[in-house]
């Protein structure tokens, strides 16, 4: 830009000497052409940048997969009468967990009054949450001398999911059922909870006689039975040791804890993803995974969120939550369970524990 | 991996961007005219090609008239333009087709064209000539009739200059090449040939409607992390078509504010610098330009807030942060003279009246007042001093030489000043802003008459107190002259008040004695003085401190001492000779003759040169040839002394005196007693008689010396500028065929899979056989890791898989093999790039066209 305003400026100084020197009205008119010129091309960025927009467009990709390419449409509008022959936009590429960003250039030409959609597609080798930030857009003239910034402020972010491993699950029925006070109840199956009813059906044989309901037996000059509920949520959590040393590490634990998830809810054992967020305040995250849109809503709030902590953070989450809501727990690290995990193992309180690493992902896993 | 060993290996941060991406206008509404874009196109190119045929024919005063000219540019213009525009992928055959062609044609008509093209430049060099009054030497005749090498070289210009340059702009669609058809215009400008507005407007017009459109293609798309966006054809065609659209009505509304609004104004200002241009012309312009450049290097700005090293010559002004004084061997003045003279004669320049305690400044505008009402001005002054002299010449009662005629010519001496001789007759000449001191250029190249005395003997000093004593025209004159010059400052000359104040001497000759031998005895002379601390005043430091300077410290020193003794005194810078030769051409006054010294008023006289530094003029002419020297008596012991009567006064006067040494060289046709009395002239030459013995008897003045420098450049600008236009041409080359190698290999990355794998391979293989190490399929993956230290062995593994399928199966590749490959081979030669030198970069990218 600096280099053709040069230019530009040198040309006109050609023009005025020839003025100066050539006895005729031509140079003073090709002078005037110029340095109109120069003023009108500068009084043209102002109009083209007070009618370019940026915003996303509604076919970008939220959630990808691990491996496939994520898109991220960007719609640049033109409401202008003039034509935008060149803006550019920096695009900085971030991903959320190591902080390292990368820049990019796109230029863009648009028509008047016209959009034009521009995907930005990369993929990522690691999962996380992609952030695309656009903060200004550079708008120039026809001949490139004068460049107008406007600020954008656009942010997207695209969640990359983990790998997902084929794990080898069996779900125990401790794990299935556990009979304390239950956040949910088996839609599909009656148990013994006497806090919720299951249904009401008509009396089979075998059926105790405590658990006829006169009154709807009444009703319907039937013999009515209810079934009690049977609670299935809460019997087992998901606990990450996010104490891992590089990117590297994280994708492993964060792997895990998807395909580990994924495989629970393939077994419909519903289950709680905990980690630390913030050691220093000792704030956990819990998110509680019942269906497959819980499951991308937890790990975007992981990968968001799931900063490389510290601590275990396990001593300080049972000490701030003595009645733990689960009997089962797994701790997916990414450390040497013999050595680093001697805080999670500790054996004092009533819970099942297993530690579950990258090295053991092809093991069956009884949970 | 930790996190070290990523670092080293320089692996990217996992997030890998497609590098091309093709935007998705469908839901983009309008509608494209695909006619538009061409169209206009078209007639912009023609347009700028009738401009250029213009200005090319122009100069040649070739009668082809208006339609001729528009008719042979468009129609030439318009066949290879469409010629490129229609069959881009048959260039490759017809640009070295034309280029062969056209060397046979150049090779056949070799004579025409060389003799057209002296002619050219005989036209140009003789415009130039009459336009900037160079001195360019033109071709020699050619005896080829001069209708066939117009003819000729018409041809050869519109077949080959126009269509070439435009084929250029059109091909490479690039802003540069259309600028070029401008210069034709701006050289005929440059030299004041005509061209008539229309035709220029054309191609302004022409040339703003290409560039607007060279505009719309993708800017910078091989800087490094660029994202390449391909937009659709109707969407492109759109964007074109309106580009095309608004580049009109730009041209339309600029032709409108330039033509009647912006343009007319212009003109109407150049009308007014008619004294710039005709400035410009007689190099005056080039030559302030180097004076500025000189004051800058020689350090005359004494407003610079640290010290200096001064050069040689007149400056005025601040004097204590001067270090150092220097001598650059510079020609300063001319000075033609008569007759010889070998005694010292002072010219003076810079007069400074008011001691500041840093250097001295001009009179005020209160003084400046009263020294128009004091009575007496430079003519009148110059007047009284021509008669005192008259009178001592005749009465012999001191040695009057004269009188002389003399030229000063400044050539490079600061242009502030003019430069006048002691004794000069300048009596015909107005006083500038003050009326004693002249700032107007009165003596450059004006023939003067001088009478010279030699004051810097004592007796001559006396004589001239003598014969002042009895003139009276000056009594007015004399006060405003005791009111003004007698000042010294009340701050920072303790010491100095302390030593000199309410001294008084009997004569002039006395107290011009007394402060030579005192200055002498205290000070010695050094050109490397150092500047005076801040907070010093400048003349107590050189008296009391250092005790070392050069003339401007002595002159100082010596006018506030006459002050101080009751004698009117300024300080003067200007220049000395000792010596001056007649009729072997004028005499060099160099910038080491630049001097001061104190300049004192005697009464009924005028201002007089007293030499005060010692060594600065022969100890003859500074020994004391009076009868007795007189000691500096105190005031008191005046008053003490019983007052000298009448009686005692004619005794004194009826001593016999010894007689006045003349001082000066007799010149060897002439007998002392014979000096020129045949032609005592009372009154002073008049103009006419003035430019006769000119004409006679002195030889002109020598000619500036900056037209020899233009000539001087003019024989290296052709062979300059021919290679400035080859190197331009190399760049355009070689820029012109990394592109289209870059463009045909981005070609194969868009293809379909096969190709797009198989093209990113070779890539690949080049790139890394320039390295000094083949990557492929049979390369030693250990080796492949030591040598390209960003690949880790999973990507060495894959691509050496991904080769080997290439080579030897049937397998089809998908796109995602496809983006693969591309994007392994990017990144690959990215990495090689960012690890070679500066000087490998560039071949990988200009040469080898890798990147």
């Amino acid at each position: 830009m600096t280099g053709r305003k040069a230019v530009y400026l040198i040309l006109m100084a050609i023009t005025a000497y020839i003025g100066l020197m050539y006895d005729g009205p031509v140079p003073g008119i090709l002078l005037g052409f110029e340095i109109s010129l120069w003023f009108l091309l500068f009084a043209s960025t102002f109009y083209l940048k007070r009618n370019i927009t940026l915003s996303a467009d509604p076919a970008s990709d939220g959630v990808v997969e691990s491996g496939e390419k994520a898109r991220q449409m960007i719609r640049f509008h033109n409401r202008g009468r003039l034509p935008v022959t060149s803006a550019d936009l920096v695009i900085t590429v971030q991903n959320r967990l190591d902080e390292e960003e990368e820049e990019y250039r796109m230029n863009i030409r648009c028509a008047a009054g016209s959009s034009v959609r521009v995907p930005f597609t990369f993929s990522s080798t690691y999962c996380g949450v992609v952030r695309l930030v656009v903060e200004e857009a550079g708008i120039h003239d026809y001949l490139g001398l004068f460049t107008r910034r406007k600020k954008l402020n656009f942010v997207r972010d695209t969640v990359i999911m983990p790998h997902l491993y084929e794990l080898q699950t069996v779900i125990t029925e401790d794990s299935q059922v556990w009979d304390e006070d239950a956040e949910e109840y088996d839609k599909h199956h009656a148990g013994d909870d006497p806090s919720e009813i299951y249904q009401m059906r008509e009396y089979r044989q075998g059926d105790k006689l405590s658990r006829v309901n006169w009154k709807m037996s009444a009703r319907v000059d039937a013999l009515m039975v209810k079934e009690l509920s049977r609670p299935i949520s809460n019997a087992v959590a998901l606990f990450l040791d996010l104490r891992y040393q590089d990117i590297d590490e994280a994708q492993s634990v964060f792997a895990l804890c998807y395909s580990l998830s994924m495989s629970l809810l393939d077994k419909e054992c519903h289950h709680r993803i905990i980690w630390c967020r913030d050691a220093a305040t000792l704030r956990f995250e819990e998110a509680v995974v019942r269906n497959a849109g819980e499951l991308t809503e937890a790990m975007a709030k992981l990968l968001t969120h799931g900063r490389r902590q510290p601590i275990l953070g396990w001593k300080e989450y049972t000490q701030d939550h003595p009645n733990l809501p689960f009997h089962r727990v797994i701790c997916i690290t990414s450390m040497d369970p013999a050595r680093d995990m001697i805080e999670f193992l500790d054996e004092s309180d009533r819970l099942k524990k297993s530690v579950m690493t990258i090295d053991n992902v092809r093991d069956l896993i009884e949970i | 991996m930790d996190k070290k060993k990523k670092e080293e290996k320089g692996i990217e941060k996992g997030i890998l961007v497609e590098p091309v991406v093709t935007a998705d206008t469908r839901q983009d509404g309008g509608t494209a005219n695909p006619f538009l874009y061409p169209v206009l196109r078209i007639v912009y190119l023609l347009l700028a090609a009738a401009g250029f045929s213009c200005a090319l024919f122009s100069p040649l005063s070739v009668p082809v008239g208006t339609a001729g000219i528009a008719v042979t540019g468009a129609a030439v213009s318009a066949v290879y333009a469409s010629l490129f525009l229609l069959m881009p992928k048959q260039r490759r055959i017809i640009v070295p087709a034309l280029c062969v062609l056209l060397g046979v044609i150049l090779l056949l008509f070799r004579r025409q064209i060389g003799a057209g093209l002296e002619n050219i430049f005989n036209l140009y060099a003789t415009k130039m000539n009459s336009y900037y009054g160079t001195h360019i030497p033109l071709a020699a005749e050619q005896t080829v009739s001069a209708g066939l090498q117009m003819f000729s070289l018409v041809w050869i210009l519109a077949w080959f200059l126009l269509p070439m340059t435009l084929a250029f702009t059109v091909w490479l669609n690039a802003a540069p090449a259309a600028v070029l058809m401008a210069v034709p215009a701006a050289l005929c400008l440059a030299v004041g040939t005509f061209l008539p507005l229309p035709w220029v407007f054309c191609m302004a017009a022409g040339l703003v409607g290409l560039i607007f459109l060279q505009f719309t293609k993708i800017r910078d798309p091989y800087r490094p992390n660029a994202v390449l966006v391909q937009m659709g054809t109707r969407s492109l065609t759109r964007l074109r078509s309106q580009t095309s659209v608004i580049a009109a009505v730009f041209i339309l509304v600029l032709s409108l504010l330039a033509g009647f609004l912006v343009g007319p104004q212009i003109n109407r200002g150049y009308a007014t610098q008619q004294e710039l241009r005709e400035e410009i012309q007689s190099g005056q312009a080039a030559k302030d330009l180097r004076d500025f450049w000189k004051k800058l290097r020689r350090g005359e700005w004494d407003w610079l807030p640290f010290d200096i090293i001064r050069s040689a010559g007149v400056h005025g002004g601040r004097l204590s942060n001067v270090k150092e004084v220097r001598s650059y061997d510079e020609l300063d003045l001319y000075l033609d003279i008569s007759a010889e003279l070998t005694s010292p004669l002072y010219i003076r320049g810079y007069v400074g009246s008011n001691y500041t305690g840093e250097g001295w400044s001009g009179l005020t505008d209160a003084q400046k007042e009263a020294s128009s009402s004091a009575g007496m001005d430079i003519s009148q002054l110059s007047a009284q001093y021509d008669q005192v002299l008259q009178s001592l010449q005749t009465s012999g009662s001191a040695s009057v030489y004269g009188p002389l005629q003399f030229v000063i010519t400044n050539v490079d001496a600061n242009d502030r000043y003019s430069y006048i001789p002691y004794g000069a007759d300048i009596s015909q000449f107005s006083a500038g802003e003050s009326a004693d001191i002249y700032t107007a250029d009165i003596t450059d190249r004006t023939i003067l008459n001088l009478l010279y005395l030699n004051t810097q003997k004592l007796s001559n000093l006396d004589a001239l107190e003598q014969a002042g004593a009895s003139n009276t025209q000056d009594t007015a004159y004399r006060q405003y002259v005791r009111d003004t010059y007698l000042s010294v400052p009340e701050d920072g000359l303790d010491q100095f008040r302390a030593e000199f104040s309410g001294m008084s001497f009997p004569s002039v000759a006395d107290a011009v004695q007394y402060v030579r031998t005192t200055l002498a005895d205290r000070a010695e002379y050094t050109t490397v003085p150092g500047a005076t601390p801040d907070g010093e005043d400048f003349v107590e430091y050189f008296l009391y401190t250092s005790q070392e300077g050069y003339c401007t410290h002595f002159a100082s020193a010596a006018v506030l001492m006459f002050r101080l003794f009751g004698i009117p005194a300024r300080y003067v810078e200007g220049y000395l000779t000792t010596s001056l030769t007649a009729g072997n051409g004028p005499n060099e006054i160099m910038d080491d003759t630049a001097h001061a010294w104190a300049e004192i008023y005697i009464d009924g006289a005028g201002w007089v040169p007293i030499e005060v530094t010692p060594g600065f003029v022969n100890e003859e002419d500074m020994a004391d040839d009076r009868q007795q020297t007189n000691p500096p008596v105190a005031q008191d012991e005046i008053d003490s002394m019983e007052p000298t009567t009448e009686q005692q006064l004619q005794d004194d006067l009826q001593q016999p005196t010894t007689a006045p040494d003349p001082g000066l060289y007799v010149p060897p046709t002439q007998e002392p007693e014979t000096q020129p009395q045949e032609e005592p002239e009372t009154e002073p030459h008049t103009e006419s008689q003035n430019k006769e013995n000119q004409n006679q008897t002195l030889p002109q003045p020598s000619e500036d010396a900056g037209e020899d420098l233009l000539q001087k450049i003019l024989p290296w600008l052709a062979p300059l500028l021919i290679l400035l236009a080859a190197a331009a041409l190399i760049v355009l080359l070689i820029r012109a065929r990394c592109a289209h190698i870059l463009s045909e290999r981005a070609k194969k990355y868009r293809g379909s899979p096969e190709t797009a794998v198989r093209a990113a391979l070779a890539q690949t293989e080049k790139v890394s056989e320039e390295e000094g190490l083949l990557l492929d399929e049979y390369t030693d993956p250990e080796k492949a890791l030591q040598k390209y230290t960003f690949l880790t062995e999973d990507l060495v593994a894959w691509y050496q898989s991904l080769s080997l399928e290439a080579a030897f199966s049937t397998h089809t590749f998908d796109e995602q093999t496809k983006s693969d490959a591309v994007r392994f081979v990017q990144s690959f030669t990215k990495s090689i790039y960012q690890g070679r030198s500066r000087f490998g970069q560039f071949v990988m990218k200009w040469i080898s066209c890798d990147l």
